[in-house]
């Protein structure tokens, strides 16, 4: 047991450092920037200010706050993490822009957990986010290409692990702390049912599951697999768009029923397991001049973003 | 082990990377897999466990079964004649869309900081009416409604934590 266990954890060690394409590293990093850029740019963070001191309690990464910030400081600090993710996005001196975007995410998202609630919601991606803060340079997406090196393998591996464990100890947790009772019992019927009376966007498909227990028991059957099989279903690479398809319908299906905004984990497996390599020169080749404009000559070899 | 493709399984070239390529090019240095090793580690960790130490979780994501019957917190707004009405906690700005999973520690408060907290309360009591003089914090005994046509009834139990005059 132990043997095997050292024996998988030996294999996963080597995955990790194992090559990847700077191409795919590349659109993997302009993708999450983005998706950082859009949480920072539309929520009302100003709004945060207005919490009194006495009911703020500061998430630990911000143990040395008191209080929420002035809204004029949250402002600042979403404009400058908006405009750094909007220049990570393009590969504009990455290595620096990348992790000002994530800070400004981090303390924002931080400030909004430490409203009473432990925020999932924002976690993978913030967490997602910090192998690609060490990542070597990169040429910008439309000069990357398909070459490969451990250099570039080890911040996507990193990170697909980190999702791989997010789902699976989600349902690890739901097994301890309730055992078989999670899906056994009225436990998905309730939650519906209460769904449909509190932030359900279409409170008719909660009721639809909730008021047949066949189908209730079915559902939580299937939450249960999803999550802990989520590691299982990455090994095969044909499994791999499942996953995808998966996590957005999972995700699209708590929104409906439970109100509850998790789309961002669905884009984050969707940037993580997608072989971009393949849609990027497909594009290349549907765009006319694409070489002359790239300038990919030898001279244009070195990375250059950073 | 048939027919798995697997990058956990053979190490090597992944996904589009060209087979032959600079693979042994710029291998990440000794501080970069010690970061990774040790991020992991916090993160396993911490999910194995169950700890919460924000942005590290145990990932408690309606872990618990739930039932029918449940406790919940109420915050009422006290007018000047005595007569109590509920906060609508989810229509208050998004600074207060905590203050449900915060009153669960209410009871753990020492009195001053539970006379702080109310007061606190106040604030979004008057932003839904205007003649608040008192709040009161209730732990409240309730059930979830299954028809679709009924609003969800009064708590059948109610406890009263804390009640505080505004100034």
């Amino acid at each position: 047991m132990i043997r095997a266990a050292g024996v998988a954890a030996g294999r996963l060690w080597a995955w990790l450092f194992s090559p990847g394409s700077e191409l795919r590293l590349t659109a993997v990093i302009s993708g999450l920037a983005a998706l950082v850029g859009v949480q920072l740019a539309f929520f009302p963070w100003a709004e945060l200010a207005q919490l009194p001191p006495a009911l703020f309690r500061p998430v630990p990464v911000l143990f040395f706050l008191d209080e929420m910030p002035p809204a004029g400081a949250i402002v600042a600090l979403q404009a400058a993490g908006v405009v750094a993710a909007a220049l990570a996005a393009l590969g504009w001196r990455r290595r620096r822009t990348l992790p000002l975007a994530w800070v400004a995410y981090l303390v924002l998202a931080g400030l909004r957990a430490s409203r009473g609630k432990i925020q999932h919601n924002d976690l993978l991606l913030v967490v997602a986010c910090v192998p690609f803060l060490l990542a070597p340079p990169t040429r910008w997406l439309h000069r990357a290409t398909p070459r490969c090196s451990v250099q570039w393998g080890w911040p996507i591996h990193t990170a697909l692990t980190f999702v791989a464990g997010a789902y699976f100890f989600t349902g690890l947790r739901k097994l301890i702390s309730s055992g078989p009772a999670w899906v056994a019992s009225d436990n998905m019927r309730w939650i519906l049912y209460a769904g449909a009376h509190g932030k359900a966007k279409v409170p008719e498909v909660a009721l639809l599951i909730a008021d047949r227990p066949w189908l209730s028991h079915l559902v939580a059957a299937g939450v249960m697999a999803f999550e802990l099989g989520f590691p299982l279903l990455l090994l095969h690479r044909r499994t791999r768009p499942l996953v995808v398809a998966g996590a957005f319908c999972f995700h699209g299906f708590t929104w409906l029923t439970l109100g509850l905004d998790y789309w961002k984990y669905a884009f984050v497996v969707l940037l993580l397991l997608v072989e971009w390599g393949p849609v990027v020169e497909r594009l290349r080749r549907a765009v006319p001049g694409w070489d002359v404009w790239s300038n990919r000559t030898p001279r244009s070899s070195t990375p250059s973003s950073a | 082990m048939v027919g798995i493709d697997a990058d956990l399984l053979v190490p090597g070239p992944i996904d589009d990377a060209v087979p032959g390529g600079d693979e042994g090019e710029g291998a990440p240095g000794r501080g970069i897999r010690l970061f990774v090793g040790a991020f992991l580690g916090l993160f396993l960790i911490t999910g194995l466990v169950g700890l919460e130490a924000w942005p590290l979780t145990g990932w408690k994501l309606y872990s618990h079964v739930r039932h029918g019957d449940f406790w919940d917190w109420q915050v009422l707004a006290v007018g000047a004649d005595g007569a109590e009405r509920a906060v609508d906690l989810r229509h208050l700005p998004a600074a207060y869309h905590g203050v449900p999973y915060l009153l669960k520690g209410f009871d753990g408060l020492a009195p001053p900081d539970r006379e702080v907290a109310c007061s606190a309360l106040g604030v979004a009591a008057r932003a839904q009416y205007d003649d608040v003089t008192g709040v009161a914090v209730d732990h409240v005994r309730g059930r979830i409604p299954v028809d679709p046509g009924n609003p969800p009834g009064p708590p059948t139990r109610r406890i009263r934590v804390h009640q505080c005059t505004l100034e």
